[in-house]
C-alpha cells in the first residue's frame, strides 16, 4: 500500500516537473529583444492609424436611459466624461499610441495607452451591447505595458546608446525570457478567445448550430440591417440558398474554433489553424457584416516571427542591391571599354545593327 | 533550444537562467495565470466581464430556426417637422455613436426582460422605452446641432417593433410586414 502511494507520489512529482518545464520552455525560452520590439512598432502603429479618425466624445451626448454599466465601470465608479474632456482624453491616448509605436518614453506611453484605452474602448460597451472586438486589443495593451517591449527598435534605445557613447562596460539587451512571454501570452489569449467562441456555440445551440438552417438564416438576416455594418458583398444571400453548403461552413467554423488551442502545441497545426482563423474572420466581415475583424487581424501579427522576417527582407534587399550594383559596374566597365563611348552604345552591345 | 529549469547555476528554479530577475519572472507568471484564469472563468460562468468574455457572437440560434424565417427588431423613426409629419428611418450616421446592432440588442433586452432595471420592477418597461425615445431625440438633435450628421430637424421620435417574414433575397428589408409602436416622444 505504502509502496503504491510512493509510486503514485513519484508519478505526480514527475508530471509536475514535466509540466513546469514545458510551461517555462513555452513562455520563457530566452530570445533577443528584436521580435517583441517589432511587434510593438507594428501593433501600436497600426492601431494608431485605425483609431486616429475615431471620435469617442459623441458618447457624452447619449442619454442616461441607455447607460447600463459593465462590471469594470461599475466597480471603479467610472463616469461618462463630458464631451470636451473626452476629446482631451482621446487626444492624449492617440499621442500615447504614437509614442508607444516610436518607443519614446515607452514605459509611460504604453501604460498610458493601456489605462486610457481601457476607459475609451470600454466606454461604448456601457450602452446597449458588449462588443468583443476590443477585448484582445486591451489585453495586448496590458501585456505590452508590463513587458520590456522598448528594448529594441525604439527611440529610448537610441537615446540610451547615445548617452552611453563608447562606454564598453554598459550591457546591451541580451537574450531573455522577458522577450518571449509577452508574445506567447498573446498567442494563448488569442486561441482561448476562439476556443471560447466555439464552446459558446455548443453550449447555447448544441449541434443544431451546424445541422439546422441557422447559418442560412444569419446570412439572409445580414441583408436586414442587423449588424454594426453592412456585409461587403451580397453573395451571402446566394450561399444561403444551399443549406448543405451553409451546414458545411458552420461545421468547418466550429471545428476550427474548437481546435484553435492546438496552434499552441504544434508548429504544423499553427501554419494551418492561424491562417484559417484569419480567413474565417474575413469571411464574417465579407458575408455577415460585423466590424470586429480588423482588431483581430492586427492582433494576429504576434504570430509572425518579425525578427526572422526582417532579417530575410534585409538579406534579400542586400542581395538585390549588390546584384544591381554588379550589373551597373559591369555595364559601366563595358561602356568604358567601348571605343564609341556615348549615347546608343548600350543598344549596340545588345547585338549587331540590322543591315 | 532546450531550457532545463532545474540545471541552473543559481540553484533550483532560478529565473536568472532566462535572463530575468525573480520579481519580473513572478510578475510575468502572475499575468499569464491571471489572463488564463480570467478567460476560463468567463467561459465557465457564461458571462462577459469585459475585457474577458464568453464570446457569444453568433452562438445563439437565430429566431425562427427550424420553424419559420422571421425577424423582429426595434427601429427608431424620426418625425419630420412641418405637415404632414413624415417619418424617416434613423440609421447610419443619424444614430451615431450607436450602431444598428447595439440598439437592436438594447431593446431586445428590454423586450425579453433581460435588462437589470426591469428585473427589479417589470412595470417600468414602458417608462424605460419612453425614456429611451426622449433621450434618443435629445441625442439626435445635439449631434445635428454640433454638425456630426446632416439629418433634418425633427419634431419627434417614434420607436417601433418591426416584423418581417424573411425574403431569400432580402428584397423587403426596408418594408416590414407589420410594426407596433413601442414608444413615442414629441418635443413640446
Amino acid at each position: 500500500m505504502t509502496r503504491r502511494m510512493q509510486t503514485s507520489r513519484e508519478g505526480a512529482m514527475h508530471l509536475w516537473f514535466w509540466l513546469r518545464e514545458r510551461w517555462i520552455r513555452f513562455f520563457f525560452k530566452p530570445v533577443g529583444p528584436r521580435n517583441l520590439g517589432l511587434c510593438r512598432v507594428l501593433f501600436f502603429g497600426v492601431f494608431f492609424l485605425l483609431y486616429l479618425p475615431q471620435d469617442f466624445s459623441a458618447w457624452a451626448y447619449v442619454g442616461v436611459s441607455f447607460f447600463d454599466p459593465i462590471v469594470l465601470f461599475e466597480f471603479l465608479h467610472l463616469p461618462v466624461l463630458p464631451s470636451d474632456l473626452l476629446l482631451v482624453v482621446q487626444d492624449v491616448w492617440k499621442v500615447s499610441l504614437a509614442l508607444s509605436c516610436l518607443g519614446l518614453l515607452t514605459r509611460i506611453s504604453t501604460m498610458s495607452s493601456l489605462i486610457l484605452g481601457v476607459y475609451l474602448l470600454g466606454l461604448e460597451n456601457n450602452f446597449g451591447k458588449i462588443h468583443e472586438s476590443e477585448t484582445l486589443v486591451v489585453i495586448c495593451f496590458g501585456i505590452l505595458a508590463l513587458s520590456r517591449c522598448g528594448d529594441a527598435y525604439s527611440i529610448d534605445r537610441l537615446i540610451s546608446r547615445w548617452r552611453q557613447g563608447s562606454d564598453l562596460t554598459v550591457v546591451r539587451p541580451r537574450m531573455s525570457g522577458d522577450y518571449t512571454w509577452p508574445v506567447r501570452t498573446v498567442w494563448v489569449v488569442f486561441t482561448l478567445i476562439f476556443f471560447a467562441a466555439g464552446v459558446s456555440k455548443l453550449r447555447h445551440s448544441g449541434l443544431e448550430w451546424i445541422f439546422s438552417d441557422n447559418l442560412a438564416i444569419s446570412l439572409i438576416m445580414s441583408g436586414y440591417h442587423v449588424s454594426d455594418a453592412e456585409p461587403l458583398v451580397t453573395w451571402g444571400l446566394y450561399i444561403a440558398q444551399y443549406v448543405w453548403l451553409t451546414r458545411l461552413l458552420a461545421a468547418g467554423s466550429l471545428v476550427l474554433e474548437l481546435s484553435c488551442p492546438l496552434a499552441l502545441f504544434s508548429s504544423k497545426a499553427r501554419w494551418i489553424i492561424v491562417p484559417s482563423i484569419l480567413l474565417l474572420l474575413i469571411g464574417f466581415r465579407v458575408f455577415l457584416g460585423p466590424t470586429f475583424v480588423p482588431q483581430y487581424l492586427i492582433c494576429s501579427l504576434f504570430w509572425v516571427p518579425w525578427d526572422r522576417v526582417s532579417i530575410r527582407l534585409v538579406e534579400r534587399f542586400r542581395e538585390l542591391s549588390s546584384r544591381k550594383s554588379f550589373v551597373l559596374r559591369s555595364t559601366a566597365n563595358k561602356l568604358k571599354s567601348t571605343p564609341d563611348y556615348g549615347e546608343g552604345s548600350v543598344g549596340q552591345e545588345r547585338g549587331p545593327e540590322p543591315r | 533550444m532546450t531550457v532545463k529549469f532545474e540545471q541552473t547555476a543559481e540553484g533550483k528554479g532560478a529565473p536568472q537562467a532566462f535572463g530575468m530577475s525573480k520579481p519580473r519572472f513572478l510578475l510575468a507568471n502572475g499575468i499569464i495565470v491571471f489572463l488564463i484564469i480570467g478567460a476560463f472563468l468567463a467561459l465557465a460562468m457564461d458571462t462577459e466581464p469585459w475585457p474577458f468574455s464568453n464570446y457569444p457572437m453568433f452562438s445563439y440560434l437565430q429566431n425562427g430556426t427550424g420553424r419559420d424565417y422571421s425577424l423582429d427588431k426595434a427601429q427608431f423613426y424620426g418625425v419630420l417637422q412641418g405637415e404632414p409629419h413624415q417619418e424617416i428611418p434613423l440609421r447610419g450616421s443619424y444614430i451615431q455613436p450607436f450602431t444598428d446592432d447595439r440598439l437592436i440588442n438594447y431593446f431586445y433586452r428590454i423586450d425579453n426582460g433581460l435588462d437589470y432595471r426591469i428585473k427589479r420592477d417589470p412595470a417600468e418597461r414602458q417608462q424605460l422605452l419612453n425614456g429611451a425615445a426622449r433621450d434618443f431625440f435629445a441625442q439626435y438633435e445635439r449631434m445635428r446641432q454640433t454638425g456630426r450628421h446632416d439629418g433634418p430637424p425633427l419634431q419627434g421620435i417614434r420607436l417601433y417593433q418591426q416584423h418581417w417574414q424573411l425574403d431569400p433575397r432580402a428584397a423587403n428589408a426596408d418594408q416590414p410586414d407589420y410594426r407596433e409602436l413601442l414608444a413615442e416622444y414629441e418635443q413640446p
